[in-house]
C-alpha cells in the first residue's frame, strides 16, 4: 500500500480539520516577476501591485473627506478632540499627549486563524490615517504566503515609527501576532518600531460593560456609535475566504474582507472621538460618570476621580450608585490625606443596603482606632463588621481586629 | 508492645514453618561500595565549592564520565543508572559549567511528568543558591502563572518542562522563545525509558520538531539523557532523538543489601494446580509489615487491583494506624492528591502506599523499606524499577515478589534464574508510525513552512505534504508548503493516549458538590466506565450511572457493593494487506495491515471475596474501529487434520493464552497495548489463526517485533507450558478457567511440537 492510499484509509484516525468542498484549482505559479493574475479586477478595487525582488504584495488605498460622517461623528471632530486633550492637564489613558490627528494609525488585521501561534498568518494589515487633507485608508494585502517579506517591507517603510496605533483588542491579539510573523522575516525587513498603542477595547469595556450585552466592535457600533453596516462579511469567515482566494486568486473572494477591515478602521476613529468626548466633558448619565471616576482613580488622578464621584452622589437618584460613590469617594479622599472628610462618606456608605457596608464600617473602625484612639467606638464598629463578614478573608480580618481592640481596652483583659 | 524491626521480620520470613514453605527462592544482593573519582581539573571551581558545601568530595564514576563526555567533549550521552544514584549531577554539572562559562547559554530539561520537573527545579535551584550565582532556572508547565512566563522565555537559563508543554505551548510559539532557541546548548531528557510505545513515538516526533526549530535559530544542542536499566538504552536514545550517542553504564553509586524473595501462594487444589490468590497473600503480608510501622509499598498491575488491595489494607490495619496512613496512587488521581501522597511518604506520615506502575518513575518518595509486588510486573526492567523503591541508598531492604496464577508469574517462580540473569527488555518506539508522523508534520508546518526537498530529520515527507495539501491543511506555493488552516494543530493531538479525547469522570453523589475525580482514555472507558460498571477511586466504590459517549463524560455515584465488574470486548478482524509472510509446512506467520472492530458487549459482576460470577448485564456502546498493524499465525489443514475439532480448538485457544502472556514481555509493552485474538476461522483465509495486533492506530512496532521474533516466542511458550507443574493445563499455563477440557496442555504441546518440526 503506498502512503497516500494508507492515509486515505486511516482518515478517520487522522484529525484533519473540516475539509472544504472547493474544487482544488492549481494556483498559477508566482515565483518569477511576471503578470499578476486578475490585475484588472485589482485595479477596479483601487489596488496597486508592489514588488520586492521576485515577490509582490497588493496595496489598496481609499480616501475619505474630513467632513465624512461615520456614525454619530464626522472625522474632523478629531481635531477638536486633540486640542481639548491638550488643555487637559490630568493624565488619562486616552490622552493624546501632544499627538496631532496625523500621528495616529487606526489599525486592524485579518488573519488565517483565530488562535495565536506561529502558523497563524496575517494576510491583511489595514490602517486609517489623517493626511491633513483627508482620511486615507491603506490596506496591505498578502497575495500568497511567500510574499510576507514584501508585505512587511512595504507596510513598515510606509508607516512612520512615530505613529501611535489605535486598535480594538490589538494589545493582546493583533500586535503580538504581528510581532510573531515579523520575527520570521526580521532579517529582510525594517525593524519593528515601538509604536505607542491605544487599545480601545479596554476603554469601551470600562464605559459600556454594564450597558451592553457584549463589547465586541459590532455591538458598540450599533448601540453606541450609531453605525449600521450593510452586507458586512463577518470576521470569522475571513480565513475561509482567504483560503478560497489562494486556490483561485480572484479578488472577488476577499473583496468583502477588505471592506470589512476598511469599516473596522474607520469605526476606530469614530470610537476614539466618542470615548474622548465622554471623558473630556462628562455630560451623560450618572452611571457613566461613576465609571469615568473609577477610570481616573485607576490612573491615580484623585482630584478628577473625586470630582466625578462627588457629582454622582449629588445628582443620582439611584440609591445603589449613590452609596457606591460615597464609598469610593471616601477612599479617594483618604488617598489625598483628607481623612476626616472621608469619614462622612464612609458613614454614608455604611448604611443598611450598601454593597460596601462591611468595607465602610472597617474604615470607620480604623479611623476610630488609629486616628481618634477611641477604642470603644472602634470595637463597636468592628463587632458590627464581624457580623457582616461574609467570606473567609473578611471573617479572619474582622476577628483579628476585634481581638486586638479587646486587648487594648482597659478592664477587658481577654 | 514493642514494634518488630525489619531484621526481625526478615528472620520471621526465613524461619516460620508455614511461610518458609511458600518461599520458592531467596536471593540476596550484596551491598555495593561506592566507586568514586576526584573532581576533574576542568570542573569550574564555583561548582566544586558548592559540591563541597554539600559534603561531596568526589564524583561517582558515572557522573565523571558524563561530565567528561557531554561537558568537555560535547558528545550526546545516555547514562544508565538505578534510582537514587545521583544521576541529576550527570546532567547538572555539564549544564551549569556551560552557563558559568557563558551566561547566554541555555538548557532545556524534559521530564515525563510535572511532578518530576518540580522535584528537579528545587534540586537545581538549591545547588545554584549554594554557588551564589545569578543563574535562573524555572519550570514551565500548565501551572506557571502568566505573569512569570515572559521572564522565563527571555531570561530562563534552564527551562524545565515536559514533552506535552513543548508540544502545545513552546514550539508553536517559538518566536517568543528566541533567546532560548538561539542559545540552546543542552537538551536534557531524564527517565528516557518512559518514552516508549505510543508516547515515545509521539515524543520522538516532538524532538524532531524541536531540532528543526533549534536549527532554524542556528543552534545545535547536545543531548544528555538518563535512563533506568533497559536492554537498548543507546538504541532508544538514538531513535528518539535521531542523533548518535555515547553510552555511560559505569554506575558508581553505593547500594545497601537487598533481599529478593520469590513467594508462591499455597496450593488449594493440588490436581488443578490452583493456588490461593496473590491479592489475598499480599494483603496479609503487607499488613504484617505495616502493623510494625515498616514503610511498605505495594505494587499491583491494574487500577482495579490497586483499589481492591487498598480497601482491604485500610480495613485490616485501621485500628493500628488510622485510615489515612495507607494511600492509593495511580493514574487518574488528580495532581494535587498525588503531590500530597508523595509528600506524606517522604515525611513518613504515610506508612504504606498501594500503586500501579505510576510510582516506578523517579518521583521522589524517599526511601521505603519493603516492596511487595502483586504478580510479575510484566518486564524485567519494570521489576527492577519497582524493587528500587525499597532501600534506595544504604539500608537493608526487602523485596517480595508474590506470584499470581498467570503463566508468566508461575514461570518466573519456577525459574528465578530466568529473571535474575535475564537482561532487561528493549524499549521500542516507531517514530515513523504514519498517523503519529502526519500529526506532527502538521504541527511542524504550523511552526515553519517546509521547503521543497526538506526532510523531517531524515524522513522523506514529500508524499505526506502532498496529501495534506489535498486535504486543505497545507498550501503549496512557490517552493514551500505553508500551513493554511484556521485551527491550532497541537490542540487536537495528545501525546499520551491512543484515543484523542479522554473520558472525564464526574462524581455526582452530592448534588450540591459535583466534582471531577479523574479521567480515562476512550478505549479503556469502553470496558471500565460503561453504565453500571463499578469504578474504584481511592478505595471508594462508585457506580457509573450514565456514560455520555458523545460528550466523553461518565457520571458516577458512590455505592457500597460486594462485587466488581469485568467487561467483555468482542473483536472482529479483517486483513487489509499482507506485507510480509514466512511459511513453514506447519504454520504461516504474516505481518500486515488489519482493521479491527471492537465492541464492548456484556459485563459480569464478580464477588470480591470468592471471585464468583454473581450477575451480568449488557453494554450499549458504539463500535470502535481501528486500523493497525498485526502479526498473525495460521495453521493449514494438514496440521488441523491431526487433531479432532475440539482438540484443535483447545490447542488454539490455549496457545493464544500463552502468547498473550509471553509476547508483551518480549516486546516490552503493557498487556493492553498488544491484543491477542484466536479465531477458528479467520475471515481472510478461512484458516485457524491467532492475531496479535497493536492497539494504537497505525501500530507502533509491537506486532512487527512479534513477527521478527516468532521462533523465540515459540520457544518461550513451550518452556512455559512445559515447566508448569500441572497435569492437564491450568490457569497458569494454557487457560484461565477449568472449562477448557482436560487435554488442553497436551493439545498445546502437540501443536507447538508440530510447529517446531520444520
Amino acid at each position: 500500500m503506498n502512503i497516500k492510499q494508507k492515509l486515505t484509509r486511516m482518515k478517520s484516525h487522522l484529525s484533519t480539520p473540516n475539509s472544504q468542498t472547493v474544487a482544488p484549482l492549481q494556483p498559477p505559479p508566482v515565483t518569477e516577476k511576471q503578470t499578476v493574475p486578475y490585475k484588472d479586477a485589482w485595479d477596479a478595487l483601487s489596488a496597486s501591485i508592489h514588488f520586492l525582488d521576485d515577490a509582490y504584495m497588493i496595496k489598496r488605498e481609499v480616501a475619505y473627506p474630513l467632513d465624512y460622517q461615520h456614525g454619530n461623528h464626522t472625522f474632523q471632530e478629531l481635531y477638536d478632540v486633540c486640542s481639548r486633550w491638550e488643555n487637559e492637564t490630568a493624565n488619562h489613558p486616552l490622552h493624546s499627549c501632544g499627538r496631532r490627528p496625523e500621528d495616529f494609525l487606526f489599525f486592524d488585521t485579518e488573519t488565517t486563524g483565530l488562535n495565536s501561534g506561529t502558523g497563524n498568518m496575517i494576510f491583511l494589515l489595514g490602517g486609517a490615517q489623517f493626511t491633513g487633507e483627508n482620511v486615507k485608508v491603506s490596506q496591505y494585502f498578502l497575495p500568497g504566503p511567500e510574499a510576507e517579506v514584501a508585505l512587511y517591507y512595504h507596510f513598515l517603510s510606509d508607516t512612520p515609527p512615530t505613529h501611535s496605533l489605535v486598535s480594538y483588542n490589538g494589545k493582546s491579539f493583533d500586535w503580538p501576532q504581528l510581532k510573531t510573523r515579523h520575527t520570521l522575516v526580521r532579517e529582510e525587513v525594517p525593524k519593528l518600531p515601538a509604536f505607542g498603542h491605544y487599545d480601545l477595547l479596554h476603554a469601551a469595556r470600562r464605559l459600556f460593560r454594564n450597558r451592553l450585552s457584549s463589547c465586541i466592535l459590532s455591538v458598540v457600533e450599533k448601540e453606541i456609535l450609531g453605525i449600521t453596516r450593510k452586507d458586512d462579511t463577518p470576521g470569522y469567515l475571513a480565513p475561509m475566504l482567504y483560503f478560497d482566494f489562494l486556490q483561485d486568486p480572484h479578488p472577488d473572494f476577499v473583496k468583502g474582507v477588505l471592506t470589512h477591515n476598511e469599516w473596522d478602521v474607520l469605526t476606530l476613529i469614530t470610537l476614539y472621538i466618542d470615548l474622548s468626548k465622554r471623558v473630556l466633558q462628562p455630560t451623560a448619565n450618572d452611571a457613566e460618570m461613576f465609571e469615568i471616576g473609577k477610570w481616573y482613580a485607576h490612573v491615580k488622578e484623585w482630584e478628577k476621580a473625586e470630582w466625578c464621584y462627588e457629582k454622582v452622589t449629588v445628582t443620582t437618584t439611584c440609591k445603589e450608585l449613590r452609596l457606591n460613590s460615597h464609598f469610593l469617594l471616601g477612599h479617594v479622599l483618604k488617598k489625598q490625606q483628607r481623612i476626616p472628610e472621608a469619614q462622612i462618606h464612609f458613614q454614608a456608605a455604611a448604611t443598611e443596603g450598601s454593597a460596601h457596608r462591611y468595607g465602610a464600617i472597617i474604615e470607620l473602625a480604623k479611623y476610630q482606632e488609629h486616628q481618634l484612639k477611641d477604642f470603644e467606638k472602634a470595637l463597636s464598629y468592628s463587632l458590627t463588621a464581624q457580623r457582616l463578614a461574609r467570606d473567609a478573608k473578611s471573617r479572619l480580618e474582622s476577628e483579628k481586629r476585634v481581638t486586638r481592640l479587646q486587648k487594648k481596652l482597659p478592664g477587658n483583659a481577654n | 508492645m514493642r514494634k518488630q524491626t525489619l531484621d526481625e521480620l526478615i528472620e520471621w520470613l526465613r524461619t516460620d514453618p508455614d511461610v518458609k514453605e511458600r518461599i520458592a527462592h531467596w536471593h540476596t544482593l550484596p551491598a555495593q561500595e561506592a566507586k568514586t573519582v576526584s573532581f576533574p581539573s576542568s570542573l569550574d571551581s564555583r561548582i566544586i565549592n558548592a559540591l563541597e558545601k554539600r559534603g561531596i568530595s568526589s564524583l561517582y564514576t558515572h557522573q565523571a564520565s558524563a561530565f567528561e563526555q557531554s561537558g568537555i567533549r560535547k558528545e550526546n550521552t545516555i547514562a544508565v543508572t538505578p534510582t537514587a544514584s545521583g544521576k541529576t549531577l550527570a546532567y547538572n554539572l555539564p549544564v551549569l559549567q556551560s552557563i558559568l562559562a557563558d551566561k547566554n547559554s541555555r538548557a532545556l530539561y524534559l521530564f515525563p511528568t510535572k511532578a518530576l520537573a518540580q522535584d528537579q527545579k528545587s534540586e537545581i535551584n538549591e545547588f545554584i543558591e549554594e554557588m551564589g550565582e545569578d543563574i535562573k532556572s524555572f519550570t514551565y508547565d500548565g501551572d506557571t502563572s502568566p505573569a512569570v512566563r515572559q521572564a522565563i522565555r527571555k531570561a530562563g537559563h534552564v527551562v524545565i518542562t515536559n514533552p506535552d508543554m513543548l508540544h502545545t505551548a513552546i514550539l508553536p510559539h517559538h518566536t517568543k522563545w528566541i533567546s532560548l532557541f538561539e542559545n540552546l546548548t543542552y537538551i536534557v531528557i531524564d527517565e528516557l525509558h518512559t518514552y516508549r510505545g505510543v508516547f515515545g513515538s509521539h515524543v520522538a516526533n516532538v524532538i524532531r520538531r524541536l531540532k528543526r526549530i533549534a536549527h532554524y535559530y542556528g543552534s545545535n544542542p547536545v543531548f544528555i539523557c538518563t535512563s533506568a536499566t533497559i536492554a537498548n538504552p543507546k538504541e532508544l536514545a538514538e531513535t528518539l532523538t535521531g542523533e548518535t550517542f555515547q553510552l555511560i553504564d559505569n554506575n558508581g553509586a553505593p547500594r545497601g543489601r537487598k533481599h529478593f524473595v520469590f513467594y508462591n501462594p499455597p496450593l488449594v487444589h493440588e490436581a488443578l494446580n490452583i493456588r490461593r490468590g496473590a491479592t489475598k497473600e499480599v494483603n496479609e503480608l503487607a499488613s504484617h509489615f505495616l502493623k510494625e510501622n515498616i514503610q511498605t509499598i505495594v505494587f499491583a498491575k491494574s487500577r482495579v487491583r490497586v483499589e481492591i488491595i487498598l480497601s482491604h489494607l485500610q480495613e485490616l490495619v485501621q485500628k493500628e494506624l488510622g485510615p489515612k496512613t495507607i494511600r492509593g496512587y495511580r493514574g487518574g488521581y488528580l495532581p494535587k492528591q498525588r503531590r500530597e501522597i508523595e509528600k506524606g511518604l517522604r515525611t513518613g506520615e504515610i506508612m504504606g502506599v498501594v500503586s500501579t506502575n505510576a510510582l516506578e518513575l523517579g518521583v521522589d518518595i524517599g526511601q521505603l523499606q519493603v516492596c511487595i509486588m502483586t504478580g510479575y510486573p510484566g518486564s524485567v526492567a519494570s521489576t527492577w524499577q519497582q524493587a528500587g523503591r525499597a532501600g534506595r541508598r544504604q539500608d537493608e531492604s526487602l523485596i517480595l515478589f508474590v506470584a499470581g496464577a498467570s503463566p508468566l508469574d508461575q514461570y518466573m517462580i519456577q525459574h528465578p534464574d530466568y529473571f535474575l540473569e535475564q537482561s532487561p527488555e528493549s524499549a521500542r518506539i516507531d517514530p515513523d508510525n504514519l498517523i503519529i508522523l502526519v500529526d506532527h508534520l502538521k504541527c511542524a508546518a504550523f511552526e515553519l513552512p517546509f521547503h521543497e526537498g526538506e526532510q523531517f530529520d531524515g524522513v522523506e515527507i514529500h508524499d505526506i505534504l502532498d496529501f495534506l495539501t489535498e486535504e486543505h491543511v497545507l498550501h503549496h506555493r512557490g517552493r514551500k508548503w505553508y500551513w493554511m488552516n484556521d485551527t491550532f494543530p497541537a490542540h487536537g493531538i495528545s501525546l499520551r493516549s491512543a484515543s484523542q479525547e479522554n473520558v472525564v469522570i464526574i462524581d455526582q453523589t452530592d448534588i450540591s458538590r459535583i466534582k471531577v475525580i479523574g479521567e480515562m482514555d476512550r478505549f479503556s472507558a469502553m470496558t471500565l466506565l460503561h453504565e453500571k460498571a463499578i469504578y474504584l477511586h481511592e478505595g471508594i466504590q462508585y457506580q457509573v450511572e450514565t456514560l455520555d459517549w458523545e460528550e466523553r463524560k461518565a457520571f458516577v455515584q458512590e455505592v457500597q457493593v460486594e462485587y466488581f465488574t469485568d467487561a467483555n470486548l468482542a473483536v472482529e478482524l479483517k486483513v487489509l494487506e499482507e506485507d510480509k509472510v514466512t511459511e513453514t509446512p506447519a504454520f504461516l506467520t504474516a505481518f500486515g495491515d488489519v482493521m479491527v472492530n471492537a465492541k464492548a458487549t456484556i459485563f459480569k459482576k464478580i464477588k470480591m471475596t470468592t471471585f464468583e460470577n454473581i450477575g451480568s448485564g449488557s453494554i450499549h456502546l458504539p463500535e470502535e474501529e481501528l486500523h493497525t498493524n498485526a502479526c498473525w499465525i495460521s495453521f493449514p489443514k494438514r496440521v488441523t487434520d491431526q487433531f479432532t475439532r475440539d482438540q484443535f480448538e483447545q490447542a488454539l485457544i490455549g496457545f493464544a493464552h500463552v502468547l498473550r502472556h509471553v509476547a508483551p514481555v518480549h516486546v516490552m509493552c503493557d498487556r493492553n497495548d498488544l491484543h491477542v485474538v484466536p479465531q477458528i476461522k479467520a475471515a481472510h483465509s478461512e484458516e485457524p489463526t491467532i492475531f496479535l495486533y497493536d492497539r494504537y492506530p497505525g501500530g507502533i512496532g509491537l506486532a512487527s517485533a512479534v513477527y521478527k521474533e516468532t521462533p523465540l516466542l515459540l520457544q518461550k511458550a513451550k518452556q512455559l507450558v512445559q515447566s508448569c507443574p500441572c497435569l492437564a493445563g491450568c490457569p497458569s499455563c494454557t487457560g484461565e478457567d477449568g472449562n477448557l477440557g482436560e487435554e488442553s496442555k497436551w493439545a498445546v504441546m502437540r501443536l507447538i511440537r508440530f510447529m517446531e518440526e520444520e
